[in-house]
């Protein structure tokens, strides 16, 4: 019985593989068959404002190619994502796109890729740049964040050519907060060896890039059938054991190496995975649109945002504890400042609390793969020396 | 280059004595001041001084010290003081320089910046200062205030407008409250009208460069835009402006310019100085006959480019500032000055002002100075060299360099690109 339920459940989570597998390609394919793909920029654009005007939000999740065409009008010392992304662009690769909205005032590298967009690349060419608040507190910040969003609504009208409908609003906030929770309870699974980051990991660009209701159908599914087949409490979660720290942690290729060589993730801080459907990001079904900027400011920082690292360093911690975590890898995108300053204090912050970490510079494409897999296990070995029992000498439990 | 070599192409400023003493009083001060119980604050280039120094707190700029280690050729040992606590080597060198300079200050001129009491940061020059701001609060435990400006890319919003202006209104109980001095509205009126007389004066400085000869150059700029950003709004910045306006206004009666050799080639400036080689660099233009008779840089803190009006005469009609204050105008009138900053706008602004100042300065190039310490400047100057050219019809050269951190200079590589550009424009 647990077999069937297990094997139904492993079929399903490889279907959502399949949706998060090349999700740009996927993008061109559903533009194809008529629907109408808008390009998010960032995950912390509240995705049920497009949706509910009918339009299937996307994160851009970027192929892992080198950029060919980026480097004619970007210098090397922009950031790798956002060289990636123009590269893209140039190519012609999002032209399925019918818009793409921007993340604004958030770092220099994004704040200046509109301009440069709209004179190298020729599809799409409807850009919006919602502006949010570097400074998550105060009224003044609410209400500012509340007329971006109006306007970001009133642009989105504009662009498909209808109003938006309290109703539809409200059927869109239910269907996000479900996916979210559906994404929780999966990364609960996760937390105890029942299921890979590598599948949350695919969960969520699924969850993030197509049609989303035909995500949350599989994801119920699979996670129904999974919880049929755990009878007994799970023991816990193999060692060693780590923590993902980063903006997209989009590669399947990393995951599955930790994977691969028994090292189980136990939990992340990063833009694209649990910030994203961590309960504060749920909206209030019932006044969804006056939610989205209260959300904005209750969430998590983001890198960002300013004193973003101090209540970053206090919540990595709990995710250490919480997932007795023996290290964390920092992987930081080259030449992305936010990160690059929080990374310095929540190294510090670990070194405090006696948790090893290494930081490994990536770029969209794993470049120099050899090097950041050498360092890796070199990374792993050495948390195979600390062992469970020094870092958690209070706990009962022991190493599964 | 030796002080005599840099001489004989140069025609020094004689204010730059006035100026090197307003300077080193004004320094001197700053290290004094917590001796004297007086209160400091460090302020971002583009934050409004106008308030902490009307309540007598004492303003240190992070980046005007920064400059300053890069002119005397210490910013990449404090870089990698930084570097060494774990910040990456492309973070920008201002920042790297400034938390060098804590980390490391037996190797820092003047032994760093003395200790504020307060930080005031304004991100309306980029986005890094929120980052590096946050982390000055963290190393030296002390207040932050942050003003947030946010980047639009065309006309501003209203709502950005009230945004900034409600963040300005609470910076006044915050000062009072981390610094024990009281605001005054009579005493701002006071500040603000001598900070619109310096930037007026100012403008006029750089607008008297359309004359040929140019009677300054890039280097004469850089170096007497520091009081308009430091201490703006006191006696002795007016003072200063008082003084190099005479002078220049002199060079033009006896038609001298800012180089003693013919002036053949006029270029426009793009991005902050490359400090350490501040003369070096303007001297291998000079050679060629060639000047800056203006930049994006040092026009900066003119507060007033009104491309609105479709010119670039900076200084005309008052500023929005100079009214005493009264919330909320006094506030709204800061709010925009302070939001509506070069950098804080979009590439068609950008576009526009550096193509009127072209036409205006009767300009025969550009220089770009694609500085990887700045990306707000630097990113999409590719893209700004093929549009101003295809508008203008001048050429423009892309230097790479970074404005403090000298590891990313190729000394061998930019002299030919020079040499190569202007032999394009001859």
């Amino acid at each position: 019985m647990h077999t069937m339920e297990s094997l139904a459940s492993e079929a399903l989570f490889a279907r959502i593989g399949q949706l998060a597998d090349n999700p740009m390609e996927r993008m061109s394919r559903l533009a194809t068959d008529g629907h109408r793909m808008l390009g998010m920029v960032c995950p912390n654009l509240p995705e049920e404002l497009p949706h509910a005007l009918g339009l299937v939000p996307t994160r851009l999740v970027l192929r892992p190619t080198p950029p060919t065409r980026s480097p004619e009008v970007l210098q090397t010392f922009c950031c790798t994502w956002v060289q990636a992304l123009l590269d893209q662009g140039m190519r012609g690769e999002l032209a399925g796109l019918c818009g793409i909205t921007f993340a604004c005032n958030t770092c220099d590298s994004l704040q200046n890729l509109p301009d440069i967009w709209r004179r190298t690349v020729t599809q799409p060419s409807t850009l919006y740049s919602l502006r949010f608040p570097v400074q998550g507190q105060g009224q003044a910040a609410l209400e500012m964040l509340q007329a971006e969003i109006q306007l970001w609504r009133q642009s989105l009208e504009r662009l498909v050519g209808d109003v938006l409908e309290p109703a539809r609003l409200e059927r869109s906030t239910r269907l996000f907060n479900r996916i979210r929770g559906a994404l929780r309870q999966l990364q609960q699974l996760a937390l105890h060896g029942e299921v890979g980051y590598s599948v949350l990991q695919a969960a969520a660009i699924a969850s993030q890039t197509h049609p989303r209701e035909e995500v949350l159908d599989l994801l119920e599914a699979a996670l129904e059938h999974l919880t049929r087949a755990s009878s007994s409490p799970a023991p816990g979660a193999p060692s060693p054991r780590v923590v993902l720290v980063g903006s997209y942690l989009d590669h399947p290729r990393l995951l599955q190496w930790l994977e691969q060589h028994h090292v189980t993730v136990v939990g992340d801080d990063s833009c694209s995975l649990s910030r994203t459907f961590e309960p504060e990001a749920d909206l209030d079904p019932t006044d969804p649109l006056a939610d989205m900027a209260r959300r904005h400011l209750r969430r998590s920082p983001c890198p960002v945002q300013l004193q973003s690292a101090a209540r970053r360093a206090a919540a990595l911690s709990q995710t250490i504890r919480r997932g007795r975590a023996e290290g964390v890898v920092l992987l930081p995108y080259k030449g992305c400042e936010p990160h690059a300053f929080d990374n310095v204090i929540l190294a510090q912050s670990l070194d405090q609390l006696g948790v090893p970490h290494i930081t490994l510079e990536i770029d969209p494409h794993l470049g120099g793969w050899g090097q950041i897999t050498t360092r890796l296990e070199a990374f792993v070995e050495m948390l195979d020396g600390v062992g469970d029992d020094e870092l958690y000498p209070d706990s009962q439990a022991g190493r599964p | 280059m030796s002080d005599r070599n840099r001489e004989q192409i140069y025609r020094p400023l004689l204010s730059s004595r006035s100026l090197k003493a307003l300077m080193k009083r004004y320094y001197l001060l700053t290290k004094v001041a917590p001796r004297l119980r007086l209160k400091t604050a460090w302020l971002t280039s583009g934050a409004p001084v106008e308030l902490p120094l009307s309540m007598g707190i004492i303003p240190q700029y992070p980046e005007n010290y920064g400059a300053l280690c890069g002119a005397r050729r210490v910013g990449v040992e404090l870089c990698q003081a930084a570097e060494a606590r774990g910040y990456s080597p492309d973070l920008c060198s201002y920042a790297r320089n400034d938390l060098g300079s804590l980390f490391a200050p037996d190797r820092a001129p003047l032994s760093g910046l003395s200790r504020p009491d307060v930080l005031i940061a304004c991100n309306n020059i980029c986005g890094t200062v929120t980052k590096w701001w946050e982390h000055l609060a963290h190393e030296l435990k002390v207040p932050l205030f942050m003003l947030d400006t946010p980047f639009t890319e065309a006309q501003r919003p209203p709502h950005l407008l009230d945004y900034a202006t409600r963040q300005l209104e609470a910076m006044i109980p915050w000062l009072e409250r981390h610094t024990g001095r009281r605001f005054s509205p009579r005493r701002f009126g006071q500040v603000a009208r001598r900070s619109a007389e310096t930037i007026r004066l100012w403008n006029d400085c750089l607008d008297l460069c359309t004359a040929r000869p140019s009677p300054l150059n890039s280097t004469d700029r850089f170096l007497c835009m520091a009081p308009v950003v430091t201490i703006r709004g006191s006696r002795s910045a007016l003072g200063f402006y008082r003084l190099l306006k005479t002078e220049v206004m002199r060079r033009l009666e006896r038609g001298e310019g800012a180089i003693t050799v013919e002036e053949r080639r006029r270029l426009l400036w793009d991005n902050i100085a490359i400090w350490y080689d501040v003369f070096g660099l303007s001297s291998r233009f000079a050679r060629g006959g060639a000047v800056f008779p203006v930049d994006t840089y040092t026009s900066a803190w003119t507060g007033l480019i009104d491309e609105r009006e479709g010119n670039i005469t900076r200084g005309a009609g008052e500023p929005v500032w100079s009214a005493e204050w009264s919330a909320p105008v006094g506030a709204r009138g800061l709010a925009r000055v302070y939001s509506d900053i070069y950098l804080n706008r979009g590439m068609d602004s950008k576009l526009r002002v550096m193509e009127r100042m072209i036409r205006h300065f009767e300009l025969d190039g550009f220089v770009l100075h694609s500085n990887r310490s700045c990306k707000p400047y630097s990113l999409g100057q590719q893209v700004i060299r093929q549009e101003l050219t295809r508008r203008t019809g001048k050429p423009g050269l892309v230097i790479e360099a970074d404005m403090v951190d000298s590891r990313h200079y190729d000394t061998q590589r930019v002299p030919s690109q020079i040499a190569t550009f202007l032999e394009v424009l001859a």
